[in-house]
């Protein structure tokens, strides 16, 4: 298996691509539209796969260690399995937040709001500068 | 098989003359001409287009330019609405809003292709060119106004049809809809079920309800050649909380800025509750920001529930996957709102 050029850099010669080269000859609206949408979306794929997979292991590892729960080995790294288990972990989270709030804990409240912070972060690495292309 | 991209065929200049005649015709108009029929963006939800059109209609000959505002091909919508629905609003509303009239609904589609209306189309510009080139000017006000005559429209003149608030508190169904969201959603969402539980905390008083747009900022306005304000796309109207279309404003500003309320927020909440009638214990710049969070959930649940969709291998699309990718935008809003909003909430009780 080739792995170089890497995903995301290929990716990002894409969006460039349709951005310098097949953009200019499009005259037609709802096209360029979408290839801005296109455009967006290919930077940020690019950004997302070069990482995804170690972020979502690093999260799931905070959120059990903030709800006390032991984080078990991957049997598998295939990104459908990562994700599972990450939005599994993200469940459980979501329901410690229920609780921290339904008993008043403002301290857990507090710990789990700071894991919801730290996932922002990623994920405006992840977009970018936003662009509501075609919008108004 | 329908085309699948967002150039479809509502978007055939060669074949959608025919079909608005047809329509055109079975609502009683007579020697009709339709021309200059051209597809239109600045919407993500529906596909727009353009024309002119020449009829007799009701023994009254008229002619001018209309706007065709249909279904996208099955499966690509970002947004489920309905058009029987929106036409209906755009009826009651119309007395009362600078909006363009609704003139004809083909409500199964029969004659467009896909449900559809057509719209008498305003000379407008957008709202943010138009800002570009004039400055803010008065907008601040002339919002405030249109916030305000839309929250005043008498309930029992909206459409039987529009959804009102099924557990009877506008405030306790758009929480809801936040945890609902969370977890009907493809994967599980923490920072919804925070923002939920979050909002649920810290209710402000309540106000009566009234007619609430839902996707109310400045991809929803145009301004006329007076200057005025004029507010287009009910399709997610509902009965509810009006403070949601302030919040809507506010957080979709935070995207595609700038904030015409900003500007000045005392002056604009005091025309505002000036209209409405509104206390300043119910309308200020606090209850702006949580409505910041709250107004968004019904755009909101909709990018997320066609997301699921997509995900499951139901359906596909740029469209889709471009919007639901802007939740992240959003996700850092409101948590940056719930935090604004903790902070001098704490001051006020310090």
């Amino acid at each position: 298996m080739l792995t170089q050029p890497t995903t995301d850099k290929i990716l990002l010669a894409i969006a460039d691509d349709l951005n310098s080269v097949v953009l200019p000859s499009v005259t037609d609206e709802p096209a360029k539209v979408l290839l801005g949408q296109i455009d967006q979306l290919l930077r940020r794929l690019s950004r997302r796969t070069a990482s995804e997979i170690d972020w979502m292991i690093a999260e799931i590892k905070q959120i059990n260690n903030a709800i006390g729960r032991e984080t078990e080995d991957l049997s598998s790294y295939l990104l459908t399995d990562v994700a599972s288990a990450y939005s599994e972990a993200s469940g459980a989270l979501g329901e410690a937040i229920d609780q921290a709030f339904s008993e008043g804990d403002s301290q857990q409240v507090a710990v789990l709001r700071q894991l919801l912070v730290d996932r922002i972060a990623k994920e405006q690495q992840i977009l970018g500068q936003l662009d509501l292309v075609g919008r108004g | 098989m329908q085309d699948s991209t967002s150039v479809g065929r509502m978007q055939d200049p060669s074949v959608m003359p025919e079909k608005i005649t047809a329509l055109l015709d079975s609502e009683g108009a007579t020697d009709i001409d339709i021309s200059g029929y051209a597809p239109m963006t600045g919407g993500y939800s529906r596909l727009m287009a353009r024309f002119d059109a020449k009829f007799t209609i009701d023994g009254v000959r008229e002619e001018g330019a209309f706007v065709l505002r249909g279904d996208p091909p099955e499966g690509q919508a970002i947004i489920e609405t309905d058009r029987s629905q929106e036409y209906a609003v755009l009826k009651s509303v119309a007395p009362h809003l600078n909006t363009p009239p609704a003139r004809f609904l083909d409500a199964e589609g029969i004659h467009i292709g896909t449900p559809a209306l057509i719209i008498e189309f305003t000379e407008a510009e957008s709202t943010l060119p138009w800002i570009e080139k004039n400055g803010i000017s008065n907008l601040p006000m002339k919002l405030a106004e249109l916030a305000g005559a839309m929250h005043t429209i008498p309930v029992e003149q909206l459409p039987s049809s529009l959804a009102r608030p099924a557990s009877g508190d506008p405030l306790t169904d758009q929480i809801e809809m936040w945890r609902k969201t969370a977890l009907e959603h493809v994967e599980h969402l923490p920072i919804f079920r925070y923002v939920a539980a979050w909002l649920d905390k810290n209710r402000p008083p309540p106000v009566p309800v009234s007619l609430v747009h839902h996707d109310f900022s400045t991809a929803n306005m145009l301004v006329d050649g007076e200057g005025d304000l004029v507010v287009i796309d009910f399709e997610l109207a509902t009965v509810g909380d009006p403070r949601e279309d302030l919040g809507y404003f506010k957080a979709y500003a935070q995207a595609a800025p700038p904030d015409l309320i900003d500007e000045n927020p005392d002056d604009f909440l005091n025309r505002y509750r000036e209209i409405t009638g509104f206390s300043e214990e119910q309308v200020n710049p606090l209850v702006m920001t949580y409505f910041l969070v709250l107004g968004v959930i019904g755009v909101v649940s909709q990018i997320a529930n066609v997301g699921s969709a997509m995900a499951n291998g139901e359906t596909a699309s740029t469209n889709i996957a471009f919007n639901l990718d802007n939740l992240l935008f959003g996700q850092a809003a409101w948590m940056a709102a719930t935090d604004a909003l903790e902070a001098a909430l704490d001051g006020e009780v310090n």
